[in-house]
């Protein structure tokens, strides 16, 4: 359409332009004409010379008016004029939960640098900025505004306030550059979700900002990407996610665990709700990472996500429902759990001794070693690894923070027959609270794959099949009884039908062999059982409780409890199906 | 007639001349106009964005939580129990103005 419209445009002037030349060449002749010609050739050349001013005018004005015509219809120099971009600096992209509460967004602050070489009044003004800034040490101030130099840093980020403060020393030398800083508005809350930044390359006016850790580091090209205007929706729901976060901190005080973490994850899309890693810590100032010791000391260490630990009882859940998924065993077929079980130089003993034989479903509600490894040994341990792997549990999961690529499960050197017998109730294999939460909603689902995500805008699109939806519904009834009959009791009063498994494990020296004093105590449960919309896990560090004059660090005096109160309290928030109380005790 | 028609000729060259004329610098101040409006904007989102982070600030959870203590006596609020699903827009509304006076929390 515009091409046509050019070409024909294009014609025209190029045949005005070639009359005009025929013009141009008869008065060119003109000019040169001799002076003694007759009247009426002389009237003809002087006609010619006005032609060919005419023609020359006409030229001028045609060029003139093809400019102006060609620039109103191609719309160059109204495009940069109207169009142009109103953003004068790239930002980079905020961060919101699945609502649209901020989580992470930039704001202006400025930085200081000097010109020494353009100071006026040098002491007064070493004077003055030690006045405004006492942290800073007096000698390096020195050297770095000596006059030899050109240029120098003061400081990366100041206060308005401070800036004010600046100003009013009144010194040439002190200049200011624009510079965009990151922004977390909840301090502490969803910080390992987050993870933190630093700056990039640096220059006077702007510094570039790079995600270190988190979904800052995970989307850090995602979330820079200029073009981007849409800030980044997390599946993480701002209430849940505080609500968990402060049941958590109140049960690790209680409990004088080390430390904590919780995943509250919807079943069918794997989106997770919450998910929080205690001790935390404020991104604004994200303290840096630990040069001696365990990094899982450091308040920046991910318990949920990056931390891999043997989880004990909770993996009953997984042997049991492929036992039932491989047509090996009902709920009710009665096991062998005769104790201690001898394998090799191996002994597997259970908590308490629970007689001869139990059923499949009281192997789970009691939480009988001895049943699992049964159970196990009827498997066999290429079907296990190989279902363990369909479940997730020897990959990182894939959750969008930078610290899941790295957190491997530990996987036994060798597969063997007692590997598998330990793996078979939590030991030997160690896996993130993040796994575990993908392999509750996978079982207790509708048995297809489950993969965790922080994206509200992930994939719907469900996975492989794991387990049969049978068997998911048999699992859901055995879960149920743990929590009315069995170690999970604690979780019977919280409005919703729970049903889950709790899990002590002793935890690994890393000098070899296993404390016996300190455990990780870990509950995984689904809500409403009848039909999971969302799985809880909770999980502690060392806990200890005295309600009962002694210490007990079972699953079920430390994790359980707190776990009930969260489900009770997030309940309400994420609108969970309500079982009346009546229904819940029966 | 000639010459009726180089004025009239004349004439609307001027004419065209000084339209052309006024209009580039029509143009000019409608560009400068554009460029001011657009700092404009840039200022007021800029504003804009400063409020929603004082907004997002003042909103953390953990401060709502201090506010609601605080003010317990006049917003009774309590925390949501375990029942049957409800919508948000079932909450009931705060108190209406004349019950609650915002100033008295301050005064006390």
């Amino acid at each position: 359409m515009i091409l046509s419209n050019l070409s024909y445009y294009a014609a025209r002037v190029l045949s005005l332009v070639l009359k005009g030349f025929g013009l141009f060449l008869r008065g060119a002749v003109a000019l040169f004409a001799p002076a003694d010609l007759p009247e009426k050739k002389l009237h003809a050349h002087s006609r010619g010379r006005i032609a060919f001013a005419a023609s020359c005018a006409l030229i001028f004005f045609l060029s003139v008016g093809t400019k102006i015509f060609f620039t109103a219809s191609s719309g160059e120099a109204a495009s940069t004029a109207l169009t142009g971009s109103v953003r004068t600096t790239a930002s980079r992209a905020d961060i919101v939960d699945r609502s649209g509460h901020v989580l992470a967004t930039n704001i202006d602050t400025h930085s200081l640098y000097a010109h020494p070489h353009q100071l006026v009044n040098r002491e007064r003004t070493i004077k003055e900025l030690l006045r405004i800034f006492p942290d800073m040490a007096e000698e390096k101030l020195r050297k770095d505004l000596s006059a030899a130099r050109k240029f120098a840093w003061i400081r990366r980020r100041i206060s308005p306030e401070q800036m004010e403060a600046v100003h009013d020393i009144g010194e040439p030398g002190l200049l200011f550059g624009k510079r965009e800083m990151r922004f977390y508005p909840n301090e502490n809350l969803a910080s390992h979700v987050l993870g933190g930044y630093r700056f990039g390359r640096e220059g006077v006016s702007n510094a570039e900002i790079i995600g270190i850790a988190g979904v800052e580091g995970y989307f850090n090209e995602l979330l820079n990407d200029v073009t981007r205007t849409e800030p980044l929706r997390l599946s993480i729901d701002l209430p849940t996610q505080n609500t968990i976060e402060d049941v958590l901190a109140g049960g690790m005080k209680m409990l004088n665990a080390k430390g904590a973490s919780a995943v509250v994850m919807e079943v069918k899309s794997g989106k997770i709700r919450a998910l929080a890693s205690l001790p935390d810590f404020n991104p604004n100032d994200r303290p840096t990472p630990l040069l001696q010791g365990s990094p899982s000391d450091s308040p920046i260490f991910n318990r949920a996500v990056q931390g891999v630990y043997e989880l004990g009882s909770v993996f009953k859940v997984f042997t049991i429902a492929q036992a039932i998924d491989l047509g090996l065993v009902s709920p009710s077929t009665m096991i062998d759990t005769k104790g201690p079980m001898k394998v090799g130089r191996y002994k597997i003993r259970d908590f308490h001794d629970y007689g001869d034989r139990l059923s499949v479903t009281n192997i789970l509600v009691e939480s009988s070693n001895i049943g699992t490894a049964r159970l196990a040994l009827a498997i066999n341990t290429k079907r296990q690894e190989e279902f363990m792997r369909e479940l997730g549990m020897l990959d990182p999961t894939g959750l969008e923070v930078l610290e899941a690529e790295r957190a491997r499960p530990l996987l036994p050197q060798k597969w063997n027959e007692i590997s598998s017998m330990t793996i078979s109730y939590g030991h030997g294999l160690s896996v993130s609270p993040t796994h575990l939460a993908a392999g509750y909603a996978t079982i207790l689902g509708d048995g297809h794959r489950v993969y965790p995500t922080l994206l509200e805008g992930a994939d719907a699109s469900k996975g492989p099949r794991v387990v049969g939806e049978v068997t998911s519904k048999k699992m859901r009834t055995m879960v149920r009884e743990v929590v009315k009959e069995g170690t999970a009791s604690f979780a019977r009063k919280t409005g919703y039908s729970v049903g889950g498994k709790t899990g002590t494990a002793d935890k690994a020296k890393p000098t070899g062999g296993y404390y016996h004093d300190r455990v990780i105590a870990s509950f995984a449960a689904a809500v409403p059982a009848d039909d999971p919309e969302y799985i809880v896990i909770v999980n502690f560090d060392e806990p200890v409780d005295y309600t009962l004059g002694r210490p007990s660090r079972t699953a079920g005096w430390t994790a359980v409890p707190i776990a009930g109160e969260a489900i009770r309290r997030i309940g309400p928030l994420l609108n969970i199906t309500y079982t009346p109380e009546e229904q819940n005790e029966d | 007639m000639r010459i009726l028609f180089y004025i009239t000729g004349i004439a609307i060259f001027l004419i065209l001349a000084g339209l052309s004329y006024s209009q580039n610098y029509a143009t000019r101040d409608v560009l400068s106009e554009i460029e001011r409006l657009r700092s404009t904007i840039t200022q007021k989102q800029n504003q804009l964005r400063a409020l929603e982070d004082e907004w997002a600030y003042l909103n953390r959870p953990e401060r709502i939580k201090d506010l609601v203590v605080l003010n317990f006596q006049h917003l009774q609020m309590m925390r949501r129990e375990p029942g049957p699903k409800q919508d948000f827009s079932s909450l009931p509304f705060m108190p209406a103005p004349s019950e609650y006076d915002p100033s008295e929390a301050i005064l006390e």
